[in-house]
């Protein structure tokens, strides 16, 4: 995925800081362990954040286990380890997947292409688990690379797609199943968005599609707030138990951190 | 009023939807403000470029026969720039038509409103604020947003046009003021990614 939706770490207790931790170690122990140890490279913030999501929907509060990290080969981290954890690892793999097969397609990138037919064994295994999930999934995927073949202006066709496709990837589980997919897809349609304003330049350089070519940089940090706004308003919605200040700090906050640095390298060009 | 928009693009009437996408890509590389912050004239210019773009995509030129017209956009989107440049063709019976539109709105039938805008634009700044409102019902937020602003921007002192956009920004209101009491990431305080887990990728062909 895209490391957008990310904690604001100078504004995390202690507390919070543990628990933001065992979640990101916990999904990066499963990833190795349902997957094996290059797996681990599939983990992102995106991720991290559905876990947090779901794992806060339960009553019973999960429990920390002492999980190995190949960063700190003697000392063990704290992981949070369980069903969601499993489900979230299997959803990280197969995006990761997803985007490396789209890079393939679209720019022909040769080692893309290699990872992906590496991962092949994994990914036939996933597919006979999540075989309806999974066919919305490549829907999505097919007309999204539609859109960006009819270079779509209008900035809802593509990101409605988008948030379309992460609804799918939220839907876990049998608790707020409507609140999921509701929040799943505006959370969908604002990174696809912030993927777009932070890459812009790019994209216009190497005359790339765009869902933002047509609108004035100006106004892009209020549409990203009006995305957000819509999202966020959604997330009140869900029966969360735990964790909400982590998740606010996340939404509030954090996920700027990325456009803010991308608006500051670019203004020093 | 306007121009011809294959003369905008630099394209031949008979180019195809790829060499069209291909020429308008590659001025909006030349023209993009973001690129071109010296040009005084590069947002003026894009400006163009995008409505002749999306003037010929929906084949709203006399001669243009091409098989352009996404329909998913056509029904559930409607025109992003409005219909300002084919004004001369539907003008008449559009009053009655935003009525319609607004009877849906008042209703929540959404995406019945929007069929009906996207038959009858008339390029007024009603029907850029009603466009506002059903766009924002189906969801399109950053539809509405584009289109309530410019009906306030050819009206600025039409009070109703100023309550939607009040009410389509509320939401951002309310999380700016959340947002404020956070305080912004600052620079540098981006996290740093476990560089551990390139390390156990690249030595993918030993485990």
């Amino acid at each position: 995925m895209f490391g957008f939706i990310i904690a604001n770490k100078d504004l995390l207790n202690e507390e919070q800081e543990e628990q933001y931790s065992a979640y990101y170690c916990g999904l990066c122990a499963t990833l190795d362990s349902r997957f094996g140890l290059r797996y681990r490279i599939t983990l992102s913030y995106d991720m991290c954040f559905l876990a947090l999501v779901l794992c806060s929907l339960h009553e019973e509060e999960p429990a920390f286990t002492e999980c190995k990290c190949p960063k700190h080969p003697i000392k063990q981290v704290k992981g949070i380890r369980n069903d969601t954890m499993d489900y979230v690892a299997d959803m990280s793999v197969l995006l990761t997947y997803y985007q490396l097969m789209d890079s393939w397609v679209d720019d022909h990138n040769i080692g893309a292409f290699l990872s992906a037919k590496s991962m092949s064994k994994q990914i036939q295994k996933l597919e006979e688990e999540y075989p309806s999930k999974l066919e919305n999934i490549k829907r999505c995927l097919d007309e999204l690379s539609r859109i960006e073949k009819d270079n779509v202006l209008n900035p809802d066709v593509a990101s409605a797609c988008f948030g379309e496709l992460l609804s799918y990837v939220f839907l876990f589980g049998s608790i707020a199943e409507d609140e999921l997919r509701i929040f799943g897809n505006l959370l969908g349609r604002f990174i696809y968005i912030m993927d777009a304003a932070c890459d812009l330049r790019q994209d216009l350089k190497k005359q790339q599609y765009n869902p933002l070519v047509a609108i004035p940089v100006e106004r892009h940090k209020d549409i990203l707030t009006a995305l957000l706004a819509e999202c966020t308003d959604k997330f009140y919605k869900l029966p969360v138990k735990r964790n909400k200040e982590l998740m606010e700090n996340i939404l509030f906050s954090g996920v700027w951190t990325k456009y803010n640095y991308s608006r500051q390298k670019g203004g020093k060009q | 009023m306007s121009k011809d928009p294959y003369e905008v693009l630099g394209v031949s009437r008979n180019a195809s939807e790829k060499e069209i996408t291909a020429a308008y890509r590659r001025l909006a590389k030349k023209y993009h403000p973001d690129l071109n912050p010296n040009n005084p004239d590069a947002q003026k210019k894009m400006a163009e470029i995008n409505v002749a773009y999306e003037q010929i995509k929906s084949g709203n030129t006399s001669s243009y026969t091409g098989s352009y017209g996404n329909s998913r956009q056509s029904q559930d989107y409607g025109p992003f720039y409005g219909g300002f440049y084919q004004n001369t063709q539907r003008s008449s019976g559009s009053a009655s038509q935003l009525e319609t539109a607004r009877h849906y709105i008042l209703n929540g039938r959404y995406r019945e409103a929007l069929f009906v805008l996207s038959q009858y634009q008339d390029g007024s700044a009603r029907w850029y604020a009603l466009s506002a409102l059903a766009n924002y019902g189906v969801g399109n937020t950053i539809t509405a947003m584009e289109h309530i602003d410019r009906a306030v921007q050819m009206e600025p002192n039409n009070f109703e046009f100023r309550q939607i956009q009040a009410q389509i920004k509320s939401r951002s209101v309310v999380y700016e003021q959340r947002s404020s009491q956070f305080g912004f990431p600052v620079f540098g305080g981006i996290m740093p990614f476990c560089w551990g887990m390139w390390l156990c990728f690249n030595c993918r062909f030993c485990c």
